[in-house]
């Protein structure tokens, strides 16, 4: 009896229905590569949040309606293109041996997407984290540890911008993709999601194929996390501004990189030193930027200063 | 279990120095009793037949005759004020006129039963007793046991073997009621006689078989006789009941009650002296036994219309039949007429037979969706019901219905139906309600169509057709389990509300797995 009811399924079963609550087949997944050190076996459930940064209107995107030109448009400040960031908590579905998917099913809320002449287009992140009290959410953690909850495990590759999630949308071409494409030789990517991974020197590739890099976290990004909720580890914005010509009182400087120095104002809070800004004395990558105080650094630059020949 | 009733009202006199005699006839045939009675097959075509012979021989014009078939209570109310005013005009013409009123079908004790509805039989004789009408003769050929739920009672009393009061010469004034069985009896009909016991004997003895004085006349008190002992004697050696007519006589003045005049026929068969025995007089054409007869020495003489008939005659161990062809005028029936045939069964008891055994339903039906999360499902039922007897049904039907459901992703629709046979138990609550309970089996369907909210953004972006919309089928075994209660204010039409929990095994994306449900369903039946 049992096996007719069975022989019986498999015949008739044409095709299996789906219940009400089903989301159907992902539309796009995401292949994250962990390089550098295996992450820790979770506490809770390991999942991914996902930020997309839509990139909105201003004269800096303007610009790039006129020109080409990456370096005729420069290095914008934060008041020359309006951004937002929308999140998504996601499950992440571990892949042999040290990889991930990450699984999207739609594309992000049309309403938190900033847009410039109908043209969307966002660039996206991923932080990997331990889902301890298995909330489904990256929770903000006190300073002193103390009240932690969850713990950031890897991040996006993001400081050296070797990949990039980007979701494009629209009838129109965004005018800052046509700047990267000149700057980066990157092509086009095709709407919705894709990622980009770049390398000076190597070239750009395109696709859906391409796999998404993270790195096991730092103590400064867990440290950013800790302080900054659950967005400050992967500011994929973050970029080296021009030093200014004085620094506040309360400043603290860091050495960073070549030319480079973190700053950060000491308020008195732990969190203060993940809110630091990096300055550099010259531009990045070769590109020309209108700066190059190599020559005459700051005041305040207690770094080394290397010139170039 | 079989009930057959006759009522009918024949009020004949042989007028003497009165007015002229004017006849009326009231004739009423229901098939369908209450829900728990067996629906006769017979009761509507005796009433039909018994009409047929009261117009050829019975002296009752065709206009003064009223044929009511399955009638509402309402409409055999009407049909009795209407005859109580046509009597009353006969009556002002200083005419003697007499009223025969028959009623075939289910009954009990006190009441006629019109299907749900029911009328006491004491009014409607009030009611004729008390009317204008000089003479009335009613007949009643059904039960006489009370199978009413709201009487345990029975009170069966065996009446009379017969009686008959004395009769002068004049024209009798009063009431007589006929009855086909006595108290605690039930009547029967038959599938052989395509006609109940009684009212075939009755027939017979109308068309000349009860003629005893073969002075071309039936009088009451012949036909009486007659139908009295041939109903007692066939059911006494060849149904699983004995049957004993009834008949109460309140006649005043002299005169003999007169049923039919054979003499006046336009056709008839006489019989030559040489055929003795038991004898058939069937129609070849509808192959309906038309009268029956046992004559002895003297032959006899039966009114029947033109046409052809066979004759039949069982003596002393064998059978003789031959065909005869009857035009207007008499025919006379020889023996060389009739041959030696092989020994045929005749007036052997039929299976009892259901005219209206399918019940057909329509109906809605709401309840819970087979896929977990929809809304509830709503669609049509139609269902075909074979009644097996008083208690057992079977049953199979077929449901179409729709639910849809959402997601922050996804919009599905999907057709749901179901094909499932089963068997009912059916129990009585009243005489117009009915309570089931069913179990049901059978295959269920459902075929699923999705689309996504947000298919114009991803189409836009260059998603094909397959990744926006979702077409699935699914067929697995459903089980249920039928409670339901059923209202039949008509006698032909019902409703049924039921409630009917089921489980069926279907597939989704999580595997194969067994789901419950349930839902409720308010169908229209229709008795075929």
């Amino acid at each position: 009896m049992r096996r007719a009811l069975l022989l019986l399924l498999l015949v008739a079963a044409c095709g299996p229905v789906r219940a009400a609550d089903d989301r159907g087949d992902p539309i796009f997944t995401f292949t994250v590569d962990l390089r550098g050190e295996p992450l820790p076996e979770p506490e809770g459930e390991l999942r991914a949040v996902f930020g997309w940064l839509s990139v909105g209107t201003g004269p800096w995107v303007s610009c790039y309606e006129r020109t080409e030109s990456f370096r005729e448009c420069g290095l914008p400040s934060a008041d020359d293109y309006e951004t937002n960031l929308v999140l998504f908590d996601v499950p992440a579905d571990p892949r042999f041996p040290s990889g991930l998917e990450i699984p999207f099913y739609d594309f992000p809320d049309s309403s938190e997407l900033l847009e410039h002449d109908g043209a969307v287009l966002a660039f996206g992140g991923v932080a990997l984290y331990d889902d301890r009290n298995l909330n489904r959410e990256l929770d903000p953690m006190g300073v002193d540890g103390a009240s932690s909850v969850d713990m950031l495990v890897a991040v996006s590759n993001v400081t050296s911008r070797r990949t990039l999630a980007i979701f494009q949308e629209g009838t129109k071409t965004h005018p800052l993709l046509t700047g990267l494409e000149a700057l980066t030789s990157c092509s086009h990517p095709a709407a919705g999601y894709s990622v980009a991974e770049y390398e000076a020197g190597v070239g750009c590739e395109v696709g859906p194929d391409v796999s998404l890099l993270v790195t096991s976290a730092d103590p400064v990004q867990i440290g950013l996390a800790r302080c900054g909720g659950p967005i400050a580890g992967f500011r994929i914005d973050e970029r080296a501004k021009r030093p200014p010509e004085q620094l506040p009182g309360n400043a603290v400087v860091e050495c960073g990189a070549q030319n480079e120095i973190f700053v950060w104002l000491d308020r008195g809070s732990a969190c203060d030193r993940y809110r630091r800004t990096r300055y550099a004395l010259q531009s990045e990558g070769g590109v020309l930027f209108p700066w190059d105080l190599r020559d005459d650094p700051p005041d305040y630059w207690r770094c080394e200063v290397v010139r170039g020949s | 279990m079989k009930i057959a009733a006759l009522v009918m009202a024949i009020g004949l006199t042989a007028p003497a120095a009165a007015g002229a005699e004017t006849r009326f006839a009231f004739l009423v045939g229901h098939n369908i009793g209450n829900l728990h009675e067996t629906p006769l097959r017979w009761a509507e075509s005796d009433a039909t037949r018994m009409l047929g012979v009261l117009t050829e021989i019975g002296n009752v014009r065709e206009d003064r005759a009223e044929l009511l078939l399955a009638p509402t209570r309402r409409e055999l109310e009407r049909g009795l004020l209407k005859l109580e005013g046509r009597i009353e005009e006969a009556e002002n013409r200083g005419e003697h006129t007499v009223v025969f009123f028959y009623f075939s079908g289910h009954a009990d004790r006190e009441e006629l039963h019109l299907a749900s509805e029911k009328i006491r039989i004491d009014e409607i004789e009030k009611i004729l007793e008390d009317g204008p009408a000089s003479t009335v003769v009613s007949v009643i050929d059904a039960c006489q046991n009370d199978r009413s739920p709201r009487v345990r009672n029975k009170g069966a009393v065996r009446a009379p073997s017969f009686s008959w009061p004395s009769e002068g010469v004049g024209a009798p004034e009063g009431f007589v009621r006929v009855r086909s069985a006595s108290e605690g009896e039930v009547a029967q009909e038959s599938d052989d006689l395509q006609g109940s016991l009684f009212t075939h004997h009755l027939l017979s003895g109308m068309r000349g078989s009860a003629d005893l004085d073969r002075d071309g006349t039936v009088s009451l008190s012949e036909v009486y006789r007659y139908g009295y002992n041939r109903t007692l004697a066939d059911s006494h050696g060849q149904a699983t009941a004995v049957q004993h007519g009834r008949l109460d006589v309140k006649l005043a003045g002299r005169g003999t009650l007169v049923f039919t005049y054979p003499r006046r026929a336009i056709s008839a068969l006489r019989f030559a002296d040489d055929i003795r025995g038991h004898v058939l007089v069937i129609d070849d054409t509808s192959a309906r036994i038309v009268a029956e007869s046992h004559l002895s020495e003297d032959g006899a003489r039966l009114a029947l219309a033109p046409g052809k008939y066979r004759i039949q005659v069982r003596r002393d161990g064998a059978v003789y039949s031959g065909l005869v062809a009857l035009g207007t005028g008499e025919r006379r029936v020889l023996m060389t007429d009739l041959s030696a045939q092989p020994v045929l069964a005749v007036l052997t008891k039929g299976s009892r037979y259901d005219p209206h055994p399918y019940v057909m339903s329509v109906g809605a039906q709401v309840g819970r969706s087979q896929v977990s999360g929809f809304d509830a499902s709503g669609g049509l039922r139609i269902g075909l019901d074979y009644r097996v007897s008083d208690s057992v049904r079977g049953a199979v039907s077929l449901d179409v219905g729709y639910a849809n459901a959402s997601n922050p992703l996804w919009d599905y629709r999907q057709a749901e139906t179901a094909l499932l046979v089963g068997i009912d138990w059916v129990g009585q609550v009243s005489s117009a309600t009915l309570l089931t309970f069913g179990v049901r089996a059978g295959v269920a369907s459902i075929f699923q169509s999705g689309a996504r909210s947000d298919a114009d953004r991803l189409t836009a972006a260059g998603y094909s057709a397959e990744d926006v919309e979702d077409r699935a089928f699914a067929l697995g075994p459903k089980i249920a389990v039928v409670l339901g209660a059923e209202y039949h204010p008509w006698s032909r039409v019902g409703w049924r509300l039921a409630v009917e929990p089921s489980g069926v095994w279907l597939e989704d994306r999580g595997g194969v797995e067994l789901r419950y449900g349930a839902s409720a369903v308010l169908a229209l039946l229709v008795r075929l």
